[in-house]
């Protein structure tokens, strides 16, 4: 059993944990949830030694453990899940399951890749994901590298020797389609009946509630409840995290097509986009989508689903002008467009937002002002700059404050984005495209990640752009979000347009129909 | 995660105890991070300038000072364009060897051929068009800045060596007499003075032009750069022209200061460039420091081997000091935040 007393972390003015007391059970799987910022990952980085707490302790089984490194936690039996897999791009996915512990595969200092290579492989199969260990990481897709992360966790302290007590996971099921979590999820519960103690931290309650036996809300830091999974529900436990009840209305769909008009923004005719990254000669025609057509109306909000590999998101980077487009055309206010770039499409009147708020959509190390202002380096009325390229200084400023009261963004102008919550940050990203007035505004995932508090905000921002000007199309994996938020929803499998699901207000689908012909 | 240091987990207990002190010395990196990074630099100079004036007076006599500034005209007028191509999250190796090229091709063009004034301005359009060569191979070509700047030194150089025949071409009448020797501003040289208006000119560019923003930027994020719509090749392309034709008019500065050119004249502004941008603090990463830092920079390394040389340190002993102030100068300067991306 792993206790944990009164632990306490500060980092500058803000405190992340503040007196949280909790355990750890063998054979028991305990949820932490909470909004972003409510620090479970902080508490996840105490308790596997990436941290060190100001105040407070830990035991193990009644000893004290304080681990100074994560390697200390590993050999004392604690392993983690990271939220972004940990793995080494460039090298085998064998080594990169027994990096650091390479010793135990070591003869008099000279290393066995046989052996290695053999007992990855056993171990990778034991758990049913039946891949090449030899083949370079970066070769596997997300999912993959994401089951490695907790086959290495969970799976090889037991060919190394080494106790295996605990298994935290931080966000496993974030980047998960929908097929690949009930594996997840039943990854999670062995691992509890094979008398192993397991920790995990998500934003889906449904998940949560549905693994877990104990469940820990966390709020600013401090622990507010501590229930078990059958005592509680969903809407208690977002009441808990947020402390207000949710609103019926979460994806205000009263608001909906409240700005629809007949006018299209965006036609797309028979689109279609080669798959670039076979280099393989007979895999040259495969295609990542083909023929897709649809229109796209002003005012109206069009929901994209597939799982992962139908092309979805290969087909919003193409229509961004981020991927070339092999096949077919599109036309953007009545006008062909020809040589799609991102630069000529945001001329053009188009936002897109990437998913991924840490490499493509925002720059982390820069601020708030300067990734505001990034899209609108321009001459015209949305740029902040003069003829002659001369930025105007003041101008983005107070644009800049502007857009912090207008999103309610947590942050002031001058602070770096790394130092703002996943939530504002999303904002911050939103904002940047919001304030050219876009006549489409492409998003994927916009809330991924994001804490019950500003994703209903961020629903509240969409649906206000697309009551002014704008036609959204939203790609996103967040089914409830999708259907919730959508007039229309596309169905994409295998790079294939399968269905067009209406969405009105008073229609909407059913969550499990759509998942029916998405797979 | 330090967790490679040691191959297995017995020696647990030594790994700690071992631990320490380099602990230590991180967290004396790490307050002078936090507190003074873009500080370091303006603290050591004045450190420097007092150390080389008590061991040797003469240090901060007029004649000296003089001599430093004609010392580093020509560096700072090289460095600048450079640092923008550093900014940006590239680096350009050739441009000692555009200088080369350039004043190679300018001295043959005025002795040989009576081009006089034009092939004085003509150094600034060779150096473009270099800079406009690096640009394609490493934007057109898709490949490493690195490599293809590597290669260009060498192509540059070679090139240059054909142009001079392998000797030096003496310049006996030089146009802009009044640019090598004059002094606009008493004991200040002009060359140095040109140099200080190209850097202001880079200054204003850097921070306050869509270019300048931009290349930032880039280096600090080149797909988000991408995605928000930014041409990036264009304005990468631009960087690299800008470095050449600074590259270039810095090595027509230095035909004037020496009245003729050599085939290895500009060997040495390769490293003393790139350390001139590390000293003032521009990450190679790209993204941090600009233009500032490199006058910084520029005016510590100037007056760290010219001091040693005014107080007799053996020429040898200045080239390990000099390796050593690089070294310490990226160790105060590097973003170690960036490193820790991986665990969060």
């Amino acid at each position: 059993m792993l206790r944990i007393e009164g632990v306490t972390k500060r980092y500058d003015a803000q405190l992340a944990l503040d007196n949280v007391t909790l355990s750890l059970e063998p054979g028991k799987v305990t949820g932490l949830v909470g909004e972003n910022g409510a620090g479970k990952s902080t508490m996840l980085n105490i308790v596997c030694g990436i941290t060190r707490p100001d105040r407070g302790a830990m035991h193990l089984n009644g000893d004290r453990f304080d681990p100074p490194s994560y390697k200390a936690a590993n050999t004392l039996g604690i392993w983690r899940v990271f939220q972004e897999p940990a793995l080494i791009a460039g090298i085998p996915l064998y080594e990169n399951l027994f990096l650091g512990h390479e010793i135990a595969f070591t003869n008099r200092g000279i290393l066995s890749h046989s052996r290695m290579i053999r007992e990855a492989q056993r171990v990778v199969d034991e758990f049913g994901i039946h891949v090449d260990v030899t083949r370079l990481t970066s070769e596997f897709n997300y999912s993959i590298r994401q089951a490695a992360e907790a086959v290495k966790a969970t799976a090889v302290p037991d060919v190394l020797g080494l106790p295996r007590t605990f298994v935290l996971f931080d966000e496993p099921t974030a980047a998960l389609s929908h097929e690949e979590v009930p594996h997840l999820l039943g990854m999670v519960t062995e691992l509890a009946t094979r008398g192993l103690g397991v920790a995990f931290v998500s934003h889906r309650l449904k998940e949560v509630l549905e693994v877990c036996q104990d469940i820990v809300v966390l709020k600013d830091g401090e622990k507010v409840a501590q229930t078990t999974a059958a005592d509680t529900d969903e809407a208690t436990l977002h009441e808990l995290m947020v402390g207000r009840v949710r609103q019926a209305d979460f994806h205000a769909e009263d608001r909906q097509g409240s700005g629809l008009q007949d006018r299209i923004v965006l036609s797309v005719r028979s689109a279609g986009c080669r798959d670039r990254a076979q280099y393989n000669r007979a895999d040259a025609q495969k295609f990542l989508f083909r023929d897709v057509t649809f229109d796209l109306r002003q005012g109206e909000i069009l929901g994209i689903a597939g799982l992962l590999g139908s092309g979805k998101t290969s087909l919003a980077r193409s229509l961004a002008g981020a991927d070339r487009m092999d096949e077919g055309h599109m036309t953007f206010n009545d006008a062909s467009v020809h040589r799609a770039s991102t630069v000529r499409m945001k001329r053009k009147g188009l936002g897109y937002l990437s998913p991924d708020r840490h490499t493509d959509s925002l720059i982390q190390t820069d601020s708030v002002k300067f990734n505001l202002s990034l899209p609108s380096g321009d001459r015209d009325k949305y740029g902040f700059v003069y003829r002659g390229g001369v930025w105007k200084n003041r101008l983005e400023r107070s644009e800049t404050v502007a857009a912090i009261g207008r999103f309610d963004i947590r942050a002031t102008d001058g602070q770096r984005i790394s130092q703002v919550s996943g939530g504002n940050q999303q904002k911050v990203a939103l904002a940047k495209w919001i304030r050219r007035e876009p006549g489409v505004l492409i998003l994927e995932n916009p809330t991924a990640g994001v804490d019950v508090g500003a994703k209903g905000e961020i629903y509240g921002i969409l649906r206000d752009l697309a009551e002014t000007h704008a036609g959204i199309i939203i790609v996103s994996d967040d089914l409830p979000e999708l259907i919730g938020l959508s007039d229309r929803i596309l169905v994409m499998r295998s790079g294939r347009l399968v269905e067009t699901i209406d969405a009105s207000s008073d229609n909407k689908p059913d969550e499990a129909y759509v998942i029916g012909l998405m797979t | 995660m330090a967790d490679n240091e040691t191959p297995g987990p017995e020696p647990a207990a030594s790994e700690q105890a071992a631990a320490r002190p380099v602990e230590v010395f991180f967290d004396v990196v790490e307050f002078i991070q936090r507190w003074g990074r873009p500080l370091v630099p303006v603290l050591v100079l004045p450190v420097l300038i007092g150390l080389f004036t008590a061991f040797e007076s003469r240090f901060i006599s007029i004649t000296n000072l003089n001599v430093m500034l004609t010392q580093a005209g020509p560096l700072l007028m090289i460095s600048l364009g450079a640092t923008l191509v550093v900014l940006m999250g590239s680096i350009d190796l050739s441009v000692g060897a555009i200088a080369t090229l350039s004043a190679a091709a300018a001295a043959v063009l005025i002795s040989d051929h009576g081009w006089g004034t034009a092939g004085f301005i003509l150094t600034i359009f060779v150096g473009m068009a270099l800079g406009g060569f690096n640009a394609f191979c490493s934007i057109a070509l898709r490949l490493p800045s690195f490599i293809v700047t590597l290669g260009t030194l060498s192509i540059f150089t070679g090139i240059a060596l054909h142009i001079l025949s392998g000797r030096a071409v003496f310049v006996d009448e030089l146009p802009f007499e009044w640019l090598a020797r004059g002094e606009l501003i008493p004991d200040v040289p002009n060359t140095f003075l040109a140099a200080i208006i190209v850097w202001v000119l880079l200054v204003f560019i850097n921070r306050y032009t869509r270019f300048g923003r931009y290349l930032v930027a880039i280096g600090a994020g080149e797909p988000v750069a991408a995605l928000s719509g930014v041409p990036v090749r264009r304005y990468k392309t631009l960087a690299f022209i800008v470095s050449g034709a600074t590259a270039g008019f810095g090595g027509a500065i230095l035909l004037l200061q020496l009245g003729s050119a050599t085939p290895r004249m500009g060997e040495s502004f390769l490293l003393d460039a790139i350390a001139a941008i590390v000293i003032g603090g521009t990450a190679l990463t790209g993204g941090v420091g600009g233009m500032p830092r490199t006058l910084l920079g520029v005016a510590l390394l100037t007056v760290l081997s010219n001091g040693l040389n005014v107080t007799g340190v053996s020429i040898f002993t200045q080239e390990i000091l000099r390796g050593l102030v690089v070294i310490l100068a990226v160790l105060v300067t590097i973003d170690r935040g960036r490193m820790q991306n991986l665990v969060k």
